[in-house]
């Protein structure tokens, strides 16, 4: 019985000679195995160039996104330019918006207060 | 397949987070029609703590103290309906995105305002201020390293004068 290198270095015309020579037994279903052998090969490949395709897909997908946020870091995340030039202008906005600020808190203060007082109130007609 | 799909992602959600804090909600709507921004730099802020005693409108609140912790200040005041409910959104993602708390919140007359700070008990390193009143919308932004204290005597100050 040949070796499986010694076969594979058979030229295709040895091959030929071989296979005319009944004697060779031959195992039982090798038509079905040899087809069987031959499908998978052709899925694996098939699999094999899918995946390829896939990972073509993938990198242009990522260096999209890459591209994308690149973009938006350079358009949207640059730090702002002083409104002001001059540090007074500056300081008299601060000073009004600490102002609104103030004004607001003390909305809220006195909305609790009068709250705090109308509960006093009912609690004492409870009690 | 599975790192560059990892990495995508990745890179769009650093992308969005982006989109979170004071800077880039002032980027973003800084230009937009019917609105009016104010930003105010670390160093403006440096060059405000070297004017000599500044006085405005009469004004007796000292703001030296808080002025020297600031970092950043940033004001969006809006008038354009199209763009106040993104802009209240992008707001609402940015104090979700940190450890920001809800200081106050006050409705009346239609006018919703909310304050919110971050920081410890000591340091206040983040105020943001939200006011929603029909067709106008307003955030301020203060980033820092603000004294308590100090941040809470200069609005009772200013209440006091209200």
């Amino acid at each position: 019985m040949k070796k499986l290198e010694e076969i594979e270095r058979l030229l295709p015309s040895a091959l030929e000679s071989l296979a005319e020579n009944s004697d060779i037994p031959v195992p039982e279903n090798m038509s079905e195995r040899v087809k069987a052998a031959l499908v998978t090969a052709a899925l694996d490949r098939e699999e094999r160039r899918r995946v390829s395709s896939r990972r073509i897909w993938g990198g242009a997908a990522a260096f999209a996104a890459t591209a994308c946020a690149a973009v938006l870091l350079i358009f949207h995340t640059g730090e702002p330019k002083d409104t002001y030039s001059d540090p007074e202008m500056a300081y008299a906005e601060l000073e009004r918006s600490f102002a609104l600020i103030s004004s607001k808190v003390d909305k809220g203060v006195r909305m609790a207060s009068a709250t705090e007082s109308a509960f006093e109130t009912l609690n004492n007609a409870l009690n | 397949m599975k790192k560059l799909i990892a990495l995508a992602v990745v890179l769009l959600m650093t992308v969005q987070g982006f989109a979170q804090d004071g800077k880039s909600i002032y980027n973003k709507y800084s230009g937009e029609e019917g609105v009016s921004a104010v930003y105010i730099s670390k160093a403006m802020f440096k060059m405000m703590g070297k004017l000599p005693s500044v006085e405005i409108n009469d004004s007796d609140v000292n703001l030296s103290k808080v002025v020297s912790s600031l970092d950043a200040f940033y004001l969006i005041e809006s008038e354009n309906r199209s763009i106040n409910d993104k802009l209240a959104q992008d707001v609402r993602k940015f104090i979700d995105s940190g450890d920001y708390e809800i200081l106050m919140e006050v409705k009346d007359d239609g006018e919703t305002v909310r304050f919110y700070t971050i920081g410890d008990e000591q340091i206040v390193t983040g105020l943001v201020m939200m006011i929603l009143d029909g067709n106008e919308c307003t955030f301020l932004c203060l980033d820092g390293k603000m004294q308590r204290d100090d941040l809470e005597k200069i609005i009772s100050e200013g209440v006091g004068r209200n």
